[in-house]
């Protein structure tokens, strides 16, 4: 086997990934603003913003704010305080009449 | 978008690949910096690891500079270089590679239920299998004067390993990279041929490094080097060739491995695996595409590495001039990441693997600065 062989199969495995990954791919989160990801409950995104207030420590529910405001719904700890700038992925609920993101990570820049 | 972050990640991953020292752990403290979300972060960090764990080899081989992951393939590939075989010895480590990529996929999801049973029996077994690695070091010298010089330097660079904490380049840069470049084949130009032959028997051997790869990738403390060691201790006869297929195979494989151990098991192995856990969110979706995403750029790093490999060769090489530049380069990467206790543990380490090439005692012997730290963590810390 010749060194040119192995390109070949280098060549055949990167095709076959990206045959899979154009037929398959649909982004899953993708960046947006709070506006647009309070646009209509479901809808899933990358937001980030400053933390404006928190609410309540355990479960974590805070606010936050960019080009709108949001009250954001996190299971997960994180050690956050106002003044923080974070960024979350979540998908949009409506709760007790309200929109309000539900953080699946919030990561703290 | 995502194929752009693809390319960018694969051309970071090259120039991460080339520079002599810089591992991945480092290039994802570089990642911290940047704001990387969502699909793109995921993509451009292991398209760059991908490639880099097979660029990784380049300078190694060619320039017999190492890095924490490749120090092993140093002495066998070097020596190929310096008989004109160089980019044979790129072409074993990127067959093992890819090698690896190919059995791994089908493989994989077997091999994370197994380690996922046996997860707690690993570290009993590992005190066992790294005490016998030490006595087979030290037996396999031929002479007892042979014998006890191999002693002496086991437990010297043991002392070194649990000295300089969290030293692990300029040990290593000093035992297998700065030590070598001192005594080589003084040869002024050496012409590298560009011809390579491949036997079949080489996927016996990369098929081995998926086991070494996959205990990386799930035991903490293990690293690639210290697999491929202790793989080639029990398989006693291995040849260089074979051997550069072995680690090859164990370099691309625990990043293959790494993936799925971070997505069922939530253990973060290496700095890729912890940049993707504190930054970036992993989704059954986005773990599939990480899985699509390892293919691509395997088959992309392959290319690359043998592509890279045959540029070099058409360049002659002035030793000489090379290995003054490698060393000055590799002092000033070890100054950068490790300041200057980095230094102090690279004049130790140096000294001892002076010391083991002038008395022709094997080189992993050196390995007791890994071997013995890692032992205590695993009777002390562990247990």
């Amino acid at each position: 086997m010749q060194d040119k062989d192995i390109i070949k199969i280098c060549f055949i495995i990167s095709l076959i990934g990206l045959i899979i990954f154009v037929f398959t791919y649909t982004p899953e989160f993708e960046e947006k603003t709070i506006s647009q990801i309070l646009e209509k409950e479901g809808n899933k995104g990358i937001v980030y913003g400053k933390v404006t207030f928190i609410l309540r420590k355990e479960p974590l529910i805070f606010f936050i704010e960019n080009d709108a405001t949001a009250k954001v719904f996190s299971n997960k700890q994180i050690d956050i305080l106002p003044e923080d700038i974070v960024t979350i992925y979540g998908e949009t609920k409506i709760y007790n009449g309200k929109k309000e993101i539900i953080a699946l990570k919030v990561i703290k820049q | 978008m995502i194929i752009l972050f693809l390319i960018i990640g694969s051309f970071l991953g090259v120039i991460a690949g080339l520079i002599p020292g810089l591992h991945v752990n480092n290039i994802s403290k570089i990642a911290f910096l940047f704001p990387l979300f969502g699909d793109e972060g995921i993509v451009l960090i292991l398209s760059m690891s991908i490639v880099q764990s097979f660029v990784d080899f380049v300078p190694a081989i060619f320039f017999g500079a190492p890095s924490t992951d490749t120090f092993e393939g140093i002495l066998p590939g070097h020596q190929m270089f310096l008989l004109g075989e160089g980019h044979q010895a790129i072409t074993l480590t990127v067959f093992g590679g890819i090698i690896a990529t190919i059995i791994s996929f089908p493989v994989l999801i077997i091999f994370i239920q197994f380690l996922e049973i046996n997860n707690k029996i690993f570290p009993k077994i590992i005190p066992f299998i790294l005490v016998f690695s030490i006595i087979l070091l030290i037996f396999s010298e031929k002479n007892l004067s042979k014998k006890l010089i191999a002693t002496f330097i086991i437990f010297t660079s043991a002392t070194q390993g649990l000295l300089f904490e969290n030293q692990l380049f300029p040990l290593i840069t000093g035992y297998f990279g700065i030590a070598t470049l001192i005594i080589s084949n003084k040869k002024e130009k050496i012409v590298q041929s560009t011809k390579t032959n491949l036997e079949l028997t080489y996927v016996i051997d990369g098929s081995l490094g998926l086991i070494g790869g996959a205990i990386v990738s799930i035991i903490p403390g293990i690293g690639n080097n210290l697999a491929a060691a202790i793989i080639r201790l029990f398989k006693r006869k291995i040849k260089p060739k074979n051997y550069l297929v072995l680690l090859g195979s164990i370099n691309t494989s625990n990043f293959i491995f790494s993936l799925p151990v971070l997505f069922f098991l939530n253990k973060a192995r290496n700095g890729t695996m912890i940049f993707i856990n504190e930054e970036l969110l992993l989704t059954p979706h986005s773990f599939f595409l990480g899985l699509l995403i390892i293919l691509i750029s395997a088959g992309i790093g392959g290319i690359l590495t043998i592509f890279l490999s045959k540029k070099l060769c058409n360049i002659e090489f002035n030793t000489n001039k090379i290995e003054k530049i490698i060393i000055i380069l590799l002092i000033i990467l070890v100054l950068i990441f490790n300041g200057f206790i980095g230094i102090i543990a690279l004049i130790f380490s140096t000294s001892l693997g002076l010391l083991a090439i002038k008395t022709k005692v094997k080189r992993s012997t050196c390995l007791g600065s890994i071997i013995v730290p890692v032992l205590f963590f695993y009777t002390f810390v562990l247990i």
